[in-house]
């Protein structure tokens, strides 16, 4: 392009990059980040009330998962607490922690608001409803039961989400603020509807309350099959978002004068964070604090940029709650703590001492 | 003459029932140099987010290059635009230069790193604006003039075609008043990047502009030579303040606007 005195307007240059462009090392954050995960769930799948060794638990994952044999021999029910209740657990604990957490990430991003948490815009109101009403269908049919919770738990966070959408919705355009308050208005008439249901269905109370503590299913592989790609999808497509993300905590107008199209990102971030939602909370319940505090934390190692936070969290989340997992089931054994208590017993009193001890981060 | 960039037709737009701007029709050439003077609520931010395709006009249009902004892409306004706003804010603790990288996102796939041309335009915009030492400081931290300077760099390493700002000195002392406008001037001048920048100040709008649009009420009343547009008539119309008109002492094709005390 050429004007005027026929310099060609931004011709290419070569200067040397600034320094520091090269603040953060995504490739170091992340592979270290991957690097503790996998050690985690080593760990998680190591530990559990009954002691199997480490050589046999390789040896069992070998033989299950590629066929390999070692020659080490292992009893059936050693095969089936590693196979078929730890593994399935530890794994399903890493793609709760890793959905919720990026949710965390997409919906503080956009909302641009460090408040924000994967249940603020009425997912988690959504379903517990949901969940709690599959819970009594039972009582009226019988036999189908039990697998209906974790459908209706994904369908209720992901239908409230664009319940609320649509509520906030004025002509062509959805202002944070409305969507803000539309989400505490869904939150608070949703909650109300489930005490009331409870209240009429006393004998369901307590599976209820659990549900709503959090709580890695015991659905096994079946579960994770359907639940992991779920989550994987939406990983991958949160990332696609990250760099309009970015534009967007400069607010709309400028991220539209940035050439993002404002309102069809909302819609669609809004959709992919209901998605990983719904995928984690529909084999978790409603696990607490992890979409708040890992993106926090994560931000103080990578900086805010969406396109390393998002992955790094993804990893820290998993790995938060394989952790947390891994007490919720240890530390009373053989009684488990619900698995939202431990979150929150352990992320609440970080919390409060990192944002004291790092407030420069935030514009307070 | 230069090829028509930008053009603007019978623009009308209104937020509620009243009408801000009325059947406003204006037009940018390759290499214009332009500010936009007239009082508050006349119009100008109004019209400078309908000129980058921010809001839609309720009537008129806008064309690139005589081809309607509507079969552009956000996107593809947004390599050609860049707006300079007249304050930016982020929740978060970005440095100043990954703030400026913002000004690649029009130019980015989605799913790629910074490209070669990204880290050169970047690098160039920061080094337009002389920022090696606020680079690495927190966004959050600078003073007011700082951001400002920041905010240009992000709009730079946009490689617009015409740079829009809204009152870029505002929040700046006169020294850096000084520095932005001969930044933007210099700019202009040496590669010929077209700028509208809406001003409140008129002694620098009519020393760092060739040609002044007035704004008032939603309509554009005057267009040309600084001379020619600020006149005591014209700025007691307008502004009703009372102005005595002197010329410049260094530079005379500059009317320089005196205010006169009411009493």
């Amino acid at each position: 392009m050429k004007w005027g005195r026929g310099v060609p307007l931004w011709a290419p240059t070569r200067g040397r990059p600034y320094k520091t462009a090269m603040r953060r090392q995504p490739i170091l954050i992340l592979t270290l980040f991957l690097l503790i995960l996998i050690a985690a769930l080593f760990v998680a799948t190591l530990l559990g009330t009954v002691a199997v060794s480490l050589d046999r638990i390789a040896a069992i994952v070998l033989k299950r998962a590629l066929g390999i044999s070692l020659g080490i021999e292992w009893t059936d029910a050693q095969e089936s607490i590693v196979w078929q209740l730890r593994l399935p657990r530890v794994l399903g604990a890493a793609l709760v922690g890793s959905a919720l957490a990026s949710a965390g990430v997409l919906f503080q991003g956009l909302l641009r608001n460090p408040m924000a948490d994967p249940y603020l815009l009425g997912t988690s109101g959504g379903a517990a409803l949901a969940a709690t009403l599959a819970l009594l269908v039972p009582i009226y049919f019988g036999a189908i039961g039990f697998s209906l919770v974790p459908l209706a738990a994904f369908l209720g966070a992901l239908g409230s989400v664009l319940i609320v959408y649509r509520i906030a919705r004025i002509g062509a355009r959805t202002p944070i603020t409305m969507l803000l308050l539309a989400g505490f208005a869904a939150s608070s008439l949703m909650a109300s509807l489930m005490s009331f249901l409870m209240l009429l269905n006393q004998n369901t109370l307590q599976r209820v309350v659990l549900w709503t503590m959090g709580g890695i299913s015991a659905g096994g592989w079946d579960a994770l099959a359907i639940v992991a790609p779920l989550i994987f999808i939406g990983i991958l497509a949160a990332f696609m978002q990250t760099r309009n993300l970015n534009a967007f905590l400069l607010g709309e107008e400028q991220a539209a004068a940035l050439g993002v199209s404002v309102e069809r990102q909302k819609f669609l971030t809004l959709v992919i964070g209901a998605l990983l939602t719904g995928a984690a909370v529909s084999i978790s319940g409603l696990v607490g604090f992890v979409g708040l505090v890992i993106p926090h934390l994560v931000r103080l190692i990578t900086g805010p940029d969406h396109r390393l936070l998002l992955p790094a969290s993804a990893l820290a989340g998993a790995f938060f709650l394989v952790l947390a997992d891994l007490f919720a089931r240890l530390i009373l054994a053989p009684n488990e703590i619900p698995l939202g208590v431990v979150t929150a017993l352990i992320g609440a009193p970080f919390f409060v001492y990192l944002l004291r001890s790092s407030q420069r981060e935030y514009a307070f | 003459m230069s090829a028509r960039l930008l053009t603007a037709e019978n623009i009308s737009f209104g937020y509620a029932t009243d009408l801000v701007l009325r059947a406003v029709t204006l037009t940018l050439r390759g290499g214009d140099r332009v500010a936009l003077i007239g009082p508050n609520g006349s119009g100008k931010t109004t019209l400078l987010r309908i000129l980058c395709g921010i809001l839609a006009p309720r009537a008129g249009s806008v064309a690139w290059e005589s081809r309607d902004v509507r079969a552009f892409s956000r996107r593809e306004i947004a390599q050609r635009i860049a707006l300079v706003p007249q304050e930016m804010n982020l929740p978060y603790a970005f440095t100043a230069h990954e703030v400026v990288a913002l000004g690649r996102t029009p130019h980015a796939r989605a799913l790629a790193g910074e490209s070669r041309a990204d880290r050169d335009a970047i690098t160039r915009a920061l080094e337009l604006t002389e920022m090696q030492t606020l680079a690495p400081r927190i966004f959050n931290e600078l003073s007011g003039g700082e951001r400002q300077r920041v905010a240009l760099a992000l709009a730079l390493a946009q490689e617009p075609a015409l740079l829009l700002l809204d009152e870029p000195t505002v929040h700046l002392d006169i020294k850096h008043q000084i520095e932005m406008l001969e930044l933007v001037r210099a700019l202009n001048r040496e590669r010929g990047l077209t700028v509208l920048a809406a001003m409140h100040d008129l002694n620098l709008a009519a020393l760092y502009f060739d040609q002044i649009i007035l704004l008032n009420a939603g309509e554009i009343v005057a267009r040309g030579a600084p001379r020619d547009a600020l006149t005591v008539e014209t700025i007691r119309a307008i502004f009703g303040a009372a102005v005595a008109i002197e010329p410049h002492p260094t530079a005379p094709q500059a009317p320089h606007v005196i205010l006169l005390p009411r009493a």
